[in-house]
Formats: C-alpha cells, sequence, structure tokens
C-alpha cells in the first residue's frame, strides 16, 4: 500500500522529460504520503545509485564515514544539509547521536589525518541538485523540500 | 627539509582558505580541506610542580595546529598537520610536523597507510591533542599522561594496515596494525620521566621497532564499543645516575655518578571500553604496561635486569546538559610498579609517594558557540577543572626540589587549570 502511494507521489512528481521516471519511490520510514504530510526525513541519492534500500546500520556506516562505497563498489559521496531541525532528527533517529556528537565524530577524522569534513550545503534547492548532478550522492533533507523541487534524485527505503 | 615543504604546504593551504571565505578550496576541482586549532590554558597547583611551574602558576599552556588534506584521486587521501605545544616545562612555540600520511583505501575492510602516522593507545590518543573533542582538559592522566605525549603521538616513520568490516549481527570491527619508529628529543616529558625512575638523566634515547595494534568492537547495542591496544616498543639510550640517590651510592659509592647503557622492550596493552546514551558518555580503562629493561655498564657488563609492570586505570562520565554546557567527572589511579603501590620498594630516593597518584577531577566545558575570526568561522570553548590529588607519580621530581635539594611535593595536594579554545 505505501508503495503504491508512493508510485501516486512519483506520477504527481512527473515534470517535464524522464524526471518523474527517473525518482523511484519506494517505501517505509522515509517515502510515504505520511512522511510528506509531517515533512518527515527522507533518504536522497544520485539517480543511478542501484541501491534500492538501506538499514540504519548502512546509513550509520555512511554518514559515520566507515562505508564509503556503494554495494556495486562505486564511491560514496556523502553531503549534509547544514545545521537544522531536519538534520537534529535525521542524526537522533537514524544514527543514534546528536548533532555535537557527529560533529565531534568528524573531527577526530579530520584531525588524526583519516579523513575530510562532510561536505555542508545550506540551501536546500543546491543540496538537491548537488544529490541530483553528482554520482555516488547522497544526503537527506525534508520531504516537504522535495515536494517543491525539480530536481531528480531517487529515494531509498528504510529495510529496518 | 621534509618538514620545512610540508609547513610550506600547511600555511599555503590556509592562506587558500582564507582567501576564499571558508575552510575548503578546490584543487582541480578536488576540495582541499583546511582545519585547525589554537589554545592557550592556565595551570596552578597548591603543592608540588605539576608539568610545569603550576606552584607558581603557569601560563606556559599554548597548543596550536593546522592541517590540510586532499583527495588526489577516489581513493587515495593524503594530509598533514604542524603542531606546537609549550606546555610546562617542555615543548615549545615552534610548529614540528604532526602527522603527515598517504592513504589508499582498496576496501572498506582493508586500507593501507603510511607516513608520519598517529599510535593508536586506548581509546583516545590519536585525539589527545584536539582539545575540542573532550570534556575535560586533559585526559585521564593514568592512562594518557600528558608529559609522556611524545613518546606514544605518531611514529616518525611507519605505516600500516587498517579497515572496519561490514556490520552485521555482531556489529562491526575497527582494526589497525602499524610498524615504524619514533624519535624522542632529550628535553621531552617522557626522557625526563624514564630517568626519574632509575634515578637518573637520560639521554639519547631512541624507540627503532614499534608495533602497533588496535582493535575495536562496535557492538551491535548502540552506543557501547569496546577496544584493546597492544603497543610495543625497542627503547635504547644513556642513563647518568644521580650522585645522590641511594640506589646508587649503593652500587657506585658516595658522591659518585655513573654512565650505564638502557635497553627495553615496554609493551603497553589497554583494554577500553566507552558507552554513549543520549547526552551521556561513560569510559573506561585499564592500562598494564611491561617496562622489561636491561641495564649494563659499559665495557663492563650487565648490572641489572627487571620487568616492573606499569598500572593505570580510569573510569569518567560526562553530560551535555545544554548546547554550551558539558561536565565531566572522572576518577584514576595509576602506580609506576604495581607490586609497588606504597612505595616501600623504590630506592631512588624520592619519597613514598612518587609510587601512586590518584586523582579526582572534574570540568565544566562551555562552548560559547560559533565565532568568526578573520575569515574564519569556528567554535570557541571554554573549560575549567579541577582535581583532587593523592601521590606524586608522574611529576617531574628534578622539578620538584627546593634550593635545599629537599622535595616540595605533598601527599594530598590540589591542582586546577583552564583552557581556552579556538577550533575551525
Amino acid at each position: 500500500m505505501q508503495a503504491r502511494r508512493c508510485k501516486e507521489y512519483g506520477s504527481r512528481r512527473k515534470g517535464p522529460g524522464m524526471m518523474g521516471l527517473r525518482l523511484l519511490m519506494i517505501t517505509a520510514l522515509m517515502c510515504s504520503v505520511e512522511a510528506f504530510a509531517e515533512n518527515r526525513v527522507v533518504v536522497i541519492v544520485h539517480p543511478d545509485v542501484a541501491d534500492e534500500a538501506l538499514s540504519d546500520d548502512d546509513l550509520r556506516g555512511i554518514f559515520w564515514g566507515d562505508r564509503t562505497r556503494w554495494r556495486n563498489g562505486d564511491r560514496i559521496a556523502m553531503v549534509l544539509p547544514s545545521r537544522s531541525p531536519i538534520r537534529d532528527a535525521f542524526l537522533e533517529t537514524h544514527i543514534g547521536r546528536t548533532d555535537a556528537q557527529f560533529r565531534n565524530h568528524w573531527r577526530r577524522i579530520v584531525f588524526t589525518g583519516r579523513g575530510q569534513m562532510p561536505r555542508e550545503i545550506e540551501e536546500e534547492a543546491d543540496l538537491l541538485a548537488y544529490v541530483a548532478n553528482t554520482p555516488g550522492a547522497v544526503s537527506f533533507i525534508g520531504a516537504s523540500a522535495l515536494q517543491r523541487s525539480e530536481e531528480s534524485v531517487k529515494i531509498l527505503l528504510s529495510r529496518n | 627539509m621534509k618538514s620545512e615543504l610540508c609547513i610550506i604546504f600547511l600555511l599555503s593551504a590556509l592562506w587558500c582558505a582564507v582567501e576564499s571565505y571558508a575552510w575548503t578550496g578546490d584543487v582541480a576541482g578536488r576540495p582541499l580541506d583546511v582545519h585547525g586549532f589554537v589554545s592557550q590554558g592556565y595551570l596552578k597547583s597548591d603543592h608540588g610542580n605539576y608539568l610545569g611551574p603550576s606552584e607558581e602558576g603557569t601560563f606556559n599552556f599554548t597548543e596550536y595546529a593546522l592541517n590540510a588534506s586532499l583527495y588526489p584521486a577516489d581513493n587515495v587521501y593524503v594530509g598533514a598537520q604542524i603542531f606546537a605545544r609549550r606546555l610546562g616545562y617542555w615543548g615549545s612555540y615552534k610548529p614540528d610536523l604532526d602527522w603527515a600520511v598517504v592513504d589508499y583505501r582498496f576496501k572498506d575492510w582493508l586500507g593501507a597507510r603510511v607516513g608520519r602516522v598517529r599510535i593508536p593507545h586506548g581509546l583516545y590518543n590519536e585525539t589527545r591533542d584536539t582539545d575540542a573533542l573532550r570534556t575535560s582538559v586533559f585526559l585521564s592522566q593514568s592512562v594518557y599522561n600528558e608529559a609522556w605525549r611524545d613518546a606514544f603521538m605518531s611514529l616518525s616513520f611507519g605505516g600500516g594496515l587498517y579497515g572496519v568490516t561490514p556490520p552485521g549481527s555482531f556489529g562491526h570491527l575497527d582494526y589497525r596494525l602499524y610498524y615504524g619508529t619514533l624519535g624522542l628529543k632529550d628535553n621531552s616529558g617522557f626522557v625526563t620521566y624514564l630517568g626519574d625512575q632509575f634515578g637518573a638523566e637520560a639521554s639519547n634515547v631512541k624507540n627503532d621497532d614499534v608495533w602497533s595494534f588496535s582493535l575495536q568492537w562496535i557492538t551491535p547495542a548502540d552506543g557501547l564499543r569496546f577496544g584493546y591496544t597492544d603497543n610495543s616498543f625497542d627503547l635504547s639510550g644513556d642513563l647518568h645516575t644521580w650522585a645522590t640517590s641511594p640506589s646508587w651510592t649503593h652500587v657506585f659509592g658516595p658522591g659518585g655518578g655513573a654512565h650505564l647503557d638502557y635497553r627495553a622492550r615496554p609493551r603497553a596493552k589497554v583494554f577500553s571500553v566507552e558507552y554513549t546514551w543520549n547526552d551521556l558518555t561513560f569510559a573506561a580503562e585499564y592500562m598494564r604496561a611491561n617496562q622489561n629493561y636491561r641495564l649494563n655498564v659499559p665495557d663492563v657488563g650487565p648490572l641489572s635486569e627487571n620487568d616492573p609492570i606499569m598500572e593505570a586505570y580510569y573510569a569518567s562520565a560526562h553530560y551535555r546538559f545544554t548546547d554550551w554546557m558539558e561536565v565531566g567527572v572522572s576518577y584514576s589511579e595509576f602506580y609506576p610498579d604495581r607490586k609497588d603501590r606504597d612505595g616501600r620498594r623504590q630506592s631512588t630516593g624520592r619519597p613514598d609517594t612518587y609510587s601512586w597518584l590518584k586523582d579526582f577531577a572534574l570540568t565544566a566545558r562551555f562552548d560559547v558557540g560559533d565565532v568568526r575570526l578573520f575569515k574564519l568561522e569556528g567554535d570557541l570553548i571554554l573549560k575549567l577543572e579541577g582535581h583532587l590529588m593523592n601521590g606524586a607519580a608522574s611529576l617531574p621530581a628534578r622539578k620538584n626540589l627546593d634550593e635545599g635539594q629537599e622535595d616540595i611535593t605533598e601527599r594530598n595536594w590540589l591542582l586546577f587549570m583552564s583552557k581556552v579554545t579556538y577550533l575551525f
């Protein structure tokens, strides 16, 4: 049922060209009519990412920096929205950490020579454009912002 | 020369970052990440000199660092950091190359890095220089003695393998295995401590053969992880015995100092646990270090051989009450020789209290918030910390003598420290 609802939403999102077709709507915690109604957080990826679903363990691995590749071996390009209630909600729900703990984790990586700080993008439109145009990109955004956007991104479902 | 090139690279990177009004610039379309921090602290004790002339109170507690990193290819990371620290009797304001790494990640579970690589020791050694990453001013001094930073921080040159296993029903594993060499300066805190332990001045201390292993189990229970680190060293150096030390006057006669060769194969193991639940983090670590040394009299032969076991442990908890305030509490114990917890067996001429240190500490951390300094945006952090101390182990004995060569330390003493850090 939820999948059908997503398809319905997908059909509404069909704009000019192939955009609507490429917008794969899948379901569960992040993709449902309720999600959009409540402005829940959805995980978005570049349309060419082959993965269809992610568990919280997967999300934790990706946003914690432990996992750097998709299942087909393509490189993951993780990007974050700037500090916001949406970001707080995502980190606490799916990563199990506060924003301060998350930033400290990445500072540990940066200040010990093990990686770079994740890229942060302030404007939602810019974030969507980055994910739509960067192979391997992954991020998250409020469902209502996605509804307003013309960008073509793929939404992943939860495997929990 | 290599260090100078790295410093030029880092300063150029900082200039790029400042000029672009951001932390990140681009090099051939790939982000160049630049970060750094500067800290100033203050130490004051009511009795004894801890790390520096703290009995008078000292501002000789300054740190700064600057790092830059780049992914020139998808799987290749290069980065370097310069760091300077003036802490009491040790260090200077002149920056040294702190770490410099070339890293290739074959798979998430297998990567290789080479260069000046941080040594894993306990859960927090690799990040101990970055004040903003913890609640307290210092990590627990039982396991992370600040005076010994140089002996545990980074391999002068080395490398190895690392990786993270995919998550499964058992959680996942994070491992590191490194090998390399480690240079030590005569005026470093560790070399001073090493001499103190023998009632001698130590010099020319080298560490040519360092193996470092770390394994962390990140359990399926959210926020719970266990760690194990194992570091083995191959130390050699010279000892010039104190003419006043009873243990040496017994051997060499009154008033006569002597020169000894020192060789050791110390090995330090740390068992760790950390649990994070919402804004509360609990950590406990236990360190056990075999010292496994041999003393030789040059051109004569072996003098003594021993393997005292150093023991240290602590438990700490910190809680973030608000976005701007965090409070921490910790208790630790440290014994240079676990079989001599009351100092009856040591014979260096120092008071018995140099055989243990018990430390109860309270810290308040205040995150003042985002602050723009010149063109850089960063975080400003203020910390206040108080310690109730019992014992004097890890205090530099020769820095705690009055004009009459009498020890000035007390069994019970207080230490206060404060620190302000700007990190971008």
